[in-house]
């Protein structure tokens, strides 16, 4: 009993305890708050960093294998291939390419001068299928020629389908103007009378076309070399282009230089005999299946010629393909909980120190309490039960607060910056609206366990010295 | 100091215990009675009943520390039996060896050779934990410099011994009641009004008589004194001898009590004569069984 009621009793009774509850209480609170805005922040950044990515993008290399086989360039067969994974929930083709557009007039007067004035911007040309009316004829065909049946072919599917991109479309952006119908979006844009031929419709990332100054129903001059498909001599192309609108993806580098056109329109623009550059996909279950499926299309596709192969990244998850910012993101989190993590290490060595200070001063004590009756072991949970109730306190209110604090960390930077007149998160800086923050359990719980248990590592040198005193030391003098 | 005039242990004394009990003397007859029926289930059996013969013996014993290269031999092969109920003093020269055989019949300090039987069992051969027991529940400590913890008040530093001895549930069951009767201990010591008190609260006198309510509160057959009264002043430490005398004669516990005093050995049934390491005289007066 008098483990318990002692222990208990010296802890209250000597501040120099409160300084290692403090000292756990920060060890335990700081990685919780950290790692939860670290977390959030980690979660926040791959929703910015796959903007209009979808969840693997299947990149064939056309080129001459070493079997010598040629690399499939016609979409359909590596389409069926990946459709016919029932891992796969949608799939789009795509055709990318990269130009230089100009609101200015037309390119040639502003190559030279234009990049200074802003009025040109390099940019990645994407062009991608919208097929939202033949979906609507094949549904509406579904009805009447097969009731309550599946149907004979597979459903279409579109961009739409396989990435965020319809999302982009709606989403408010913050600089640009959304497109007059979403589902619809290489529709021209409202109040567009063409003089003579009627251009194409484009839709901009919302950066460019602020830096572009654009309108709805501005024309883009976009320019562009390509290799001739027979000769391989590059030939310059140059198309003008209505703007039906902007995207905004969240991701700062696409919405900065990417533009979206039709890819019947773009592959007809340059002309170079490609239909398409890459699949898009979205899997049903990308958390578990993203792995095994890659590996499976990479199989499936050299065998088929339908990939370069030899080990080439022509098959990526959105997050290997991002993986720079991703890895660094992570990196930082695995770093700021190191450094936090020596606090509590730190406060583990608060705890030893005061500990080993107390089993000084409490020599006399110790000696009594041995005279009275109290056998070593009982001797050393005594002062292992006051690391005990350190650690219980210290990091238990640390993974309260620390969690609370987490949960409300948007209230607590704006009270800060009411209060105190400074922005904890500078808003302007990341393209959150504010602090993310994701509580973990596991890791309260990990943070909860680790300061109970280091502290009780740490209490428990000064215990066992405490038991291995020699009582007549303290018993023959006062 | 007939060892077996009084086994009333805790309860009301007979005679003058009426000088300093409360003024709630009802209340405390009924604590007293409750806390025989404790210290009965509690105490050794050797206190609940009067014994005769041997409570401890030294058989040979020698203590010698080792100094560097150097071993320092304190207590030369002493002899010594105590008897149920004896009051004995142990006399003689600073650096006599006195403290070192107190210490080692005490179970504080394991002697390099020879035997410390209590009740007959070789103490010394014990594991820690029984021995650790035997000095809660046979063996009670009045210290020179009292001893007490600061941390504690009155109240509790007197009932710390059960606390040792209890497991936390049986203290929880118990506790009123230890707490009853510890407060009636110190009342009787005249502490009524110093039971919330800490030791640095309370002057020397009364810190020894805190030290002596907590040394007697499990009733040990053996109570052990290093020099109770050595750090009093001589008014003070009359008063805390008297009550000390008074305390065994009520319980019929064997006393040993070191002293420098003479007149104080001679209150003794027995004076035990320390030198050099040895009992150089042993001047006993049998105690009837």
């Amino acid at each position: 009993m008098f483990r318990y009621f002692l222990s208990w009793r010296y802890l209250i009774s000597r501040r120099t305890n409160y300084i290692g509850i403090a000292g756990i209480f920060l060890g335990v609170f700081a990685p919780i708050l950290i790692q939860s805005i670290m977390t959030g922040f980690l979660e926040e950044s791959k929703r910015v960093l796959r903007g209009n990515l979808s969840d693997v993008a299947i990149e064939p290399m056309f080129a001459e294998r070493e079997d010598g086989r040629a690399v499939e360039t016609a979409a359909g067969p590596l389409t069926r291939l990946v459709r016919e994974d029932a891992r796969v929930g949608a799939v789009a083709v795509q055709l990318s390419w990269y130009g230089i557009a100009s609101e200015g007039g037309p390119l040639s007067r502003l190559i030279l001068t234009g990049n200074q004035t802003g009025q040109l911007s390099a940019v990645e040309l994407v062009g991608i299928d919208v097929l939202t009316v033949d979906k609507l004829v094949q549904s509406i065909f579904a009805v009447l020629y097969f009731p309550g049946r599946a149907l004979p072919l597979p459903p279409i599917q579109d961009e739409l389908d396989a990435t965020d991109f319809l999302d982009s479309l709606k989403r408010e952006p913050r600089f640009g103007s959304r497109v007059a119908n979403p589902l619809l979006p290489f529709n021209a844009p409202p109040g567009y009378r063409p003089k003579g031929r009627k251009k194409a419709s484009i839709i901009v990332g919302e950066s460019l076309f602020y830096q572009l100054d654009l309108r709805r129903g501005s024309i883009l001059h976009i320019g562009s070399s390509t290799p001739h498909p027979e000769t391989g001599e590059l030939r310059p192309n140059t198309r003008e282009f209505v703007v039906a609108g902007s995207f905004s993806s969240r991701d700062r580098r696409s919405d900065t230089d990417r533009i979206y056109m039709a890819r019947s329109e773009l592959a007809d623009f340059l002309q170079d005999g490609r239909s398409f550059s890459k699949l898009m996909v979205t899997l049903d279950d990308y958390e578990n299946d993203a792995e095994a499926f890659c590996s499976s299309v990479v199989q499936s596709g050299d065998e088929q010629a339908l990939l370069f192969g030899d080990d080439l990244p022509e098959v990526r998850t959105w997050e290997t393909q991002k993986q720079g910012m991703i890895g660094a993101v992570k990196n930082e989190r695995v770093m700021m909980g190191i450094m936090l993590g020596l606090v509590l290490v730190v406060a583990g060595f608060t705890i030893f120190a005061i500990l080993s200070m107390m089993v000084f001063e409490k020599r006399r004590d110790i000696g009594i309490l041995t005279a009275i009756g109290a056998t070593p072991r009982k001797i050393m949970h005594t002062f292992l039960l006051i690391g005990l109730w350190d650690a219980l306190i210290g990091a238990t209110a640390g993974a309260v607060l620390g969690t609370w604090a987490a949960l409300r960390i948007g209230s607590i930077d704006a009270w800060v910056s009411e209060q105190f007149g400074f922005e904890l998160f500078q808003h302007d800086v990341f393209a959150f609206d504010q602090i993310p923050s994701k509580v973990q359990p596991v890791v309260v719980l990990c943070m909860l366990a680790s300061g109970i248990i280091l502290t009780l590592l740490f209490a428990a040198v000064p215990a066992w010295r405490a038991s291995r005193l020699d009582p007549l030391d303290a018993l023959r003098t006062e | 100091m007939n060892p077996t005039a009084n086994n009333d242990l805790e309860g009301e004394p007979e005679t003058g215990g009426a000088r300093t009990v409360p003024t709630e003397a009802s209340s405390e007859r009924t604590a007293g009675t409750r806390a025989t029926e404790l210290a009965h289930r509690g105490a050794p059996s050797t206190v609940s009943s009067p014994k005769t013969g041997n409570l401890i013996q030294g058989v040979g014993l020698r203590k010698a520390f080792k100094i560097g290269d150097r071993t320092l031999e304190i207590l030369h092969g002493v002899d010594l039996s105590i008897r149920h109920g004896e009051v004995v003093a142990m006399v003689g020269t600073s650096g006599a060896g006195k403290s070192t055989l107190l210490h080692v019949l005490g179970l504080l300090d394991r002697p390099s050779e020879g035997k410390v039987l209590l009740e007959g069992a070789d103490a010394w051969s014990l594991p820690t934990a029984a021995r650790a027991e035997l000095r809660n529940k046979k063996i009670g400590f009045v210290f020179q410099f009292y001893h007490l913890l600061p941390e504690l008040s009155a109240v509790e530093n007197a009932l710390l011994p059960a606390m040792i001895a209890e497991s936390r549930s049986e203290f929880r069951r118990n506790k009123d009641e230890h707490f009853e009767r510890a407060s009636t201990m110190l009342h009787r010591f005249g502490l009524g009004a110093r039971l919330k008190h800490r030791p640095e609260q309370l002057s020397g006198g009364e810190r020894q008589r805190v030290a002596l309510a907590r040394a007697l509160f499990l009733n040990p057959p053996l109570l052990i004194a290093d020099e109770p009264t050595g750090n009093l002043d001589s008014v003070t430490g009359q008063k805390v001898l008297e009550l000390l005398f008074e305390e065994q004669e009520r319980r019929g516990i064997t006393l040993l009590l070191v002293t420098h005093d003479e007149r104080l050995a001679r209150r003794c049934n027995r004076i035990l004569h320390m030198g050099d390491g040895m009992m150089i005289r042993d001047s006993a007066i049998p105690v009837p069984d």
